[in-house]
């Protein structure tokens, strides 16, 4: 029977990173503003510990029983390439403003997600760039143009 | 005691046009995102905050708190005509409401779903307008050490947001306690954990994290659903739905009366438990449905009272869990607990003042969340086949789409690009710790709720220092003595709600 840990037991030790930042960052502050970040870092550490328990515990049981890996490439290629394509847009609407990169967005992420037909891609950019042009910028007054090198070369 | 007085001032205040035109946009807006499968009520209401933050208090939390009670209700839509449930909420629903369709009467158990929800939300809000101002008056003899001792309360809820790991979702929780310490200390004024950055100094925004956590996060599962071929949802014999009847015979409705009458009680008690929700409330009533038909038989096999029972259910718990949350600030669930956010981004701090200082807002929310589930009623009853079609909407269309008013409507926030890299920055974390098991929900409530806890707490060891010392002073406030012991029976309610829920779902399935 082939055995190897399980998942959890990673996942807890990057808990247990994360509540040792948190003393780390903590260190030097004064008694009174400290105590409860350092209170929470603590109890972190004891339930990272508890995760990393259950963990072992799990990597018992053989590999087929112990589920899907979380993040396996399948599981996160799509999602990443996704996020990634956000943070495009967001640099693209701090430099050129919301309408424009959003008419970019909102086309790209389309065909992405696999949306054939450019007719819908296209009539539904156009119509949500108009609601929002209306909602946010006549409505509420948000600047959402205003700012980014586009502004300033204009 | 009603008061009158306050119940016409809110009424008044109710009646501006951007109020109206708010409660009808948060209803039908909560019926179509409720309608779309993989969309929780949770997410509908934290993309809609940013867009209220131009609006009045009492417009705002109008607007979100018709879209929880029509989401909650918009997730019948799909379960029973498309069996897929849009909300966790309507599991039970699509079990009967599902074989209805089937059997050609899916209009009729789409009409007994509005009916049920409408009456079931409608009590509820009846019930808030009843009990809340009781509760909000007796608040008046809270000190900080209440107040710490509430929001501790709060904090015991986290074992019920878990989801399918209690530890991780408490390590969950904690680390939202600690995120919301990120900021300048209130008492002394140092930066803790702001890694330098100016813009960490107020703190992590709120509503950013909660758009990230929420929906990025959902965007990216769509688009890995989109590439493992999962498609929107299909109406179940859609031209023989366009021929039958909106409600089921008179004689056929009047039996269900009863029924949701009970489930209406039950449901309203369910709601205010902290560690329940509608998602319980609706198997706690579908099973008490069973249990009291005279055709437990048909459970199952398309009984009318099983669709009536579990919708009427799970609408009178979302104004249950708006008792708690308006009075003492104690959100009962996920929703309530993005609510309290929202509340307080709008400067209402749940607790006696809003029954006192602004009791003209507060009695507009309740009566506007009345307003809201009749409204729901009376479109859910023309409009459901329509709403239904959402469910079919590519979700190739739906994620940029989201993503774009996910943008926007973080940087209307404070018009700050800041926030935007924080909502982007929680979007990844937020796929990540789904992945790994961890729940958003008690993380979202960590965030909220540490800084009250905190400076309460603080501010209780400074006045007891004057009063002799914690013990004393504790042991001289009787009502700090019940909370702790409402503490203890809380941590204790998950196991008996988790108890109660798995027993529910034996009866249903025996």
């Amino acid at each position: 029977m082939k055995k190897q840990l399980h998942q959890d037991v990673y996942i807890g030790f990057v808990c247990l990173a994360l509540s040792l930042m948190i003393f780390v960052l903590n260190n030097n502050l004064p008694s009174d503003a400290a105590i409860m970040p350092r209170l929470l870092g603590g109890m972190m550490m004891v339930l990272s510990l508890i995760i990393i328990g259950h963990g072992l515990q799990k990597s018992k049981l053989p590999i087929e029983s112990q589920g899907a890996k979380a993040l396996s490439v399948d599981a996160m290629k799509i999602p990443l390439i996704t996020w990634g394509m956000v943070v495009l847009y967001y640099i693209l609407f701090a430099a050129i403003g919301y309408i424009l990169s959003t008419g970019i967005m909102i086309v790209v992420l389309m065909r992405f997600m696999k949306s054939t037909s450019w007719f819908v891609v296209i009539t539904i950019d156009i119509i949500y760039l108009l609601l929002v042009y209306f909602v946010f910028a006549r409505m509420l007054n948000v600047p959402i143009d205003g700012f980014g090198m586009l502004s300033q070369l204009l | 005691m009603v008061d009158f007085a306050n119940i016409i001032a809110g009424f008044q205040a109710l009646m501006s046009m951007e109020t109206i035109i708010a409660l009808i946009a948060g209803t039908v807006g909560g019926m179509i995102i409720g309608a779309l499968p993989g969309f929780s009520a949770a997410m509908g209401v934290s993309l809609l905050i940013p867009i209220t933050y131009g609006m009045s208090p009492i417009a705002a939390l109008t607007m979100l708190v018709a879209m929880y009670t029509s989401a909650i209700y918009g997730g019948s839509i799909t379960a029973i005509l498309c069996h897929t449930p849009g909300t966790p909420a309507s599991a039970a629903t699509a079990i009967d409401g599902f074989q209805l369709t089937k059997q050609g009467r899916g209009m009729e158990a789409m009409g007994v779903a509005t009916f049920a929800s409408a009456v079931g939300g409608t009590f509820s809000a009846i019930a808030m307008l009843l009990i809340a101002p009781a509760l909000g008056a007796f608040s008046l003899n809270f000190s900080v050490l209440e107040y710490f001792l509430l929001s501790v309360f709060g904090l015991t809820v986290i074992a019920s947001l878990a989801g399918d790991s209690v530890i991780k979702g408490i390590f969950s929780g904690v680390f939202g306690l600690v995120l919301g310490c990120v900021g300048l200390d209130a008492i002394t004024g140092v930066p803790r954990m702001t890694l330098g950055l100016i813009q960490l100094e107020d703190g992590i925004n709120f509503v950013p994290a909660l758009i990230g956590l929420f929906s990025i996060s959902q965007v990216m599962t769509l688009a890995w659903d989109v590439y493992h071929g999962k498609k929107g949802s299909v109406i179940e014999d859609e031209e023989n739905l366009k021929k039958s009847r909106r409600l089921p015979p008179y004689k056929e409705l009047k039996t269900l009366f009863p029924t949701i009458a009970r489930c209406s009680i039950v449901g309203t008690i369910v709601g205010i438990v902290p560690a329940a929700g509608a998602g319980v409330s609706s198997w706690i009533c579908y099973s008490m449905g069973k249990r009291f038909s005279k055709n437990p038989e048909k459970y199952g096999h398309g009984a009318m009272d099983g669709v009536a029972s579990c919708e009427t259910g799970n609408n009178a718990a979302t104004g249950g869990a708006l008792i708690p949350l308006i009075t003492l600030g104690l959100p009962g669930s996920s929703v309530a607990a993005i609510l309290l956010g929202g509340m307080m981004i709008h400067g209402l701090t749940p607790g006696a003042s809003m029954f006192t200082k602004y009791a003209s807002t507060t009695y507009g929310i309740m009566i506007g969340f009345l307003f809201a589930n009749i409204l729901m009623g009376l479109i859910g009853l023309f409009a459901a086949r329509y709403i239904a079609r959402v469910s079919a909407v590519p979700m190739g269309y739906l994620g940029p789409v989201i993503t774009a008013l996910c943008i926007i409507g973080t940087y209307a926030i404070r018009n700050n690009l800041f926030d935007v890299g924080v909502m982007v920055a929680f979007g990844l974390f937020g796929y990540i710790i789904k992945r790994c098991g961890f729940a958003a929900p008690p993380m979202i409530l960590g965030m909220v709720l540490s800084k009250i806890a905190e400076n309460n707490w603080r501010r209780a060891i400074i006045l007891a220092g004057a009063k002799g010392g914690m013990l004393s002073y504790y042991l001289t406030r009787p009502i700090s003595i019940v909370l702790t012991l409402l503490i203890v029976i809380s941590l204790f309610s998950p196991i008996l709600m988790t108890y109660v829920d798995k027993k529910s779902k034996e009866n249903v399935t025996i």
